[in-house]
């Protein structure tokens, strides 16, 4: 077993070019409102952390 | 009661074992389940109580490579 | 017969690169700190200095000097000895570092003797390119090329020799490929330079104690802007990260129309810390393997790409030596993987301190180092982050995207998803910082004795060793790119993804939020203490 693993671990089992990649990138699926969540969440998220970041790092060109 | 077991991908299927049972499928639904029915198989001390299973990813199973980069994949937790 | 035990927090200590990269470096910066008591193990550490052919008369450069033991300049009891090794330091730091990173590679199970060839191979090139770039055709400035006995120079300082190392494992890689894989066990451009980060943790809690030398001032202006590049570090890339993951998320989804899984791996990849991202996001969103694989070929190649172009770019074009810190702290949130980043901003450093110093011909000198930490800091921050918004995504996709039954994420996959790399480099960084203001008296003339006792290990650490491993990070990452990968037809659609969001969006976005935060910071001035 041990052996087995330390084979795989030599080489790496895995490499892009032994796998089919169609599915990785085909089959999109439809836009859900839980990705528009996300990604609005993640860019208010930023903003929010630019104006404190902005306030308090003494660096920033408000200061 | 709490299961290890080893979890990682083969190129093709997906691959869940411990001493006790080996399983593979090509989907994480599909893994789950035989997970499941083999640990009631192969565990019968887990009957009647709440099991976890907890999956470890195997990162021999990472190209040595890529390893350097980043040591860990996930670890997936199941319960039932 | 295998174990399974639980994966514990404890885990991967001895079996990865990360841990070793701890190790390997806390280890020597330990020993270093026996100068205090008067022993000095880490002199022998060596180091190339410029040469010419025919040195001039009452000038510099003899070739027997090209390499020197660091012992020879900066100990305080053993002076004599080290100064007596010359160019054997290169066999001393063959030995000594070849015997430690040996270790760390029979822990992580690796082919010992295939790590031992490799690694000797390498190594020699790593310094044949170390001793080449040093000729003073190519590192000397105008500023000194005179004392070489030249009148013309490349002017390129330390930097012409990363470029060297580069392309050497470059050629090697592309051309050379069954050779390759033969040094491919010692070629880990990831593990060197995590190594190396860990010392420039020993060279930022070291720079106040260089600069108190000069002034008791300088050195506390050095420790209150390394200071301040760690909180404007950690702003810009959690700003950056959350305005760059979705809009990358965007293009991939929205324009590329790639499968959520794809787009989500993508995001993580090409916004900051490359494959380690795509690595963790790739697991978080359950995602197979291979895709974060095809990811992180991508990242490989395109982030020695941009090491190839940015610190020119910013160097010469803009910010130029007017904001070089803002140069620094973009690169670290533009350029992949730790590696290409810190060798990015290890480049910037030699490239805008050689253009200061020739512009003001040599009125105004800048300490070398805190560029490249400006560069390195924004990505540690990002090592973390990324961790943490791994954890976000895993949820997102565990209990929305993909339910299923009884699943649950496990808390401890943002501990296990930690670079444990970056607490060497912190711990080092305040360990020196609190012997500077402790018992160094934040540099106060009656504690420069015992201050000279702690330099004369750290020197040896942050210069002679950090340099070695930047020199290793940028041969083995020339070794390990084959740019040939990005020809793959079946990578196609994933390159111009790369390509349209790493120069339409990321680069940009990275050098205005590294602007809101660092425009403005300045280098202390070293040009009247130093020759």
């Amino acid at each position: 077993m041990a052996e087995e693993k330390k084979e795989i671990s030599g080489t790496g089992s895995l490499t892009g070019e032994a796998l089919e990649a169609e599915d990785v990138l085909a089959g999109a699926e439809e836009w859900s409102s839980t990705e528009t969540w996300l990604v609005v969440g993640s860019f208010i998220a930023a903003i929010i952390a630019l104006v404190i970041g902005m306030i308090l790092v003494p660096t920033s060109i408000l200061h | 009661m709490v299961i290890y077991a080893s979890i990682r991908h083969d190129g093709k299927n997906w691959v869940v074992e411990n001493d006790h049972f080996r399983v593979e499928a090509s989907t994480l639904d599909e893994i789950d389940e035989k997970v499941r029915d083999a640990v009631r198989e192969k565990t019968p001390e887990a009957r009647g109580q709440k099991v976890q299973v907890y999956m470890a990813y195997d990162n021999y199973a990472i190209p040595q490579w890529i390893r350097q980069y980043s040591s860990h994949y996930f670890d997936r937790v199941i319960e039932f | 017969m295998a174990q399974y035990p639980e994966r514990k927090w404890y885990t991967g200590m001895l079996s990865t690169e990360d841990w070793w990269a701890v190790w390997i470096a806390v280890g020597f910066f330990f020993i270093s700190l026996l100068n205090i008591w008067g022993i000095d193990l880490v002199g022998w550490m060596t180091y190339p200095t410029k040469w010419v052919f025919s040195p001039p008369e009452g000038g510099k450069g003899a070739i027997g000097h090209a390499f020197y033991a660091l012992g020879k300049k900066y100990s305080v009891t053993a002076k004599g000895f080290y100064k007596g090794l010359g160019w054997w330091s290169v066999i001393w730091s063959y030995v000594i570092f070849g015997a430690a990173l040996t270790i760390g590679a029979a822990s992580m199970k690796w082919n010992v003797k295939k790590f031992i060839g490799g690694f000797t191979i390498i190594y020699f090139m790593t310094i044949a390119t170390w001793f080449i770039g040093h000729h003073a055709f190519i590192a000397a400035t105008k500023v000194n090329m005179h004392k070489y006995g030249l009148n013309f120079a490349l002017n390129l300082g330390g930097g012409g020799s990363f470029i060297l190392a580069l392309i050497v494992g470059l050629i090697i890689g592309n051309f050379f490929k069954g050779f390759a894989s033969y040094l491919s066990e010692a070629a880990k451009p990831e593990w060197y330079i995590k190594t190396a980060i860990v010392t420039l943790g020993v060279k930022l809690g070291y720079l106040p104690i260089k600069l108190s030398a000069m002034s008791q001032k300088l050195g506390k202006e050095a420790a209150g802007l390394t200071f301040d590049l760690f909180v404007a570090g950690a702003a810009a890339t959690v700003v950056a990260y959350l305005i760059f993951w979705p809009g990358v998320y965007v293009i991939s989804r929205k324009i590329f129309k790639l499968p959520r899984k794809t787009a989500a791996v993508l995001g993580s990849g090409i916004s900051i810390c490359g494959v380690s991202a795509a690595v963790a996001t790739g697991g978080a969103v359950r995602a197979k393997p291979v895709v974060s694989i095809m990811v992180s070929a991508l990242v490989v190649v395109w982030a020695v790409i941009e090491l190839v172009i940015l610190p020119g770019f910013f160097t010469h074009v803009w910010p130029g030596t007017k904001d070089p810190l803002v140069a620094g702290a973009s690169m670290g949130m533009a350029v992949k993987t730790d590696g290409a980043d810190a060798a990015a901003g290890e480049l910037l450093d030699e490239f805008m301190r050689t253009k200061i110093e020739v512009e003001t011909n040599g009125a105004v000198k800048w300490p070398e180092g805190i560029i490249t930490a400006s560069a390195v800091m924004t990505k540690v921050w990002i090592d973390m982050f990324i961790g943490i918004w791994a954890f976000v995504l895993a949820l997102i996709w565990v209990y929305k995207f993909e339910r299923r039954e009884g699943e649950r994420v496990p808390a401890s996959e943002v501990w296990h998803r930690f670079p444990k790399f970056v607490i060497g480099y912190f711990f080092c960084w305040f360990f020196l910082l609190a012997i500077y203001f402790g018992p160094g008296q934040s540099g106060a003339p009656e504690a420069m004795p015992f201050l000279k006792t702690v330099k004369a290990g750290a020197v040896p650490v942050e210069k002679g060793m950090r340099k070695l491993f930047f020199m290793l990070t940028f041969m083995s990452l020339g070794i390990i790119t084959d740019f040939k990968k990005l020809r793959e037809a079946q990578f196609g659609k994933m390159v111009w993804v790369y390509f349209v969001a790493l120069f339409g969006f990321i680069i940009p976005v990275a050098i205005l939020i590294g602007y809101l935060f660092h425009h403005g910071m300045t280098l202390p001035n070293i040009a009247q203490y130093v020759k």
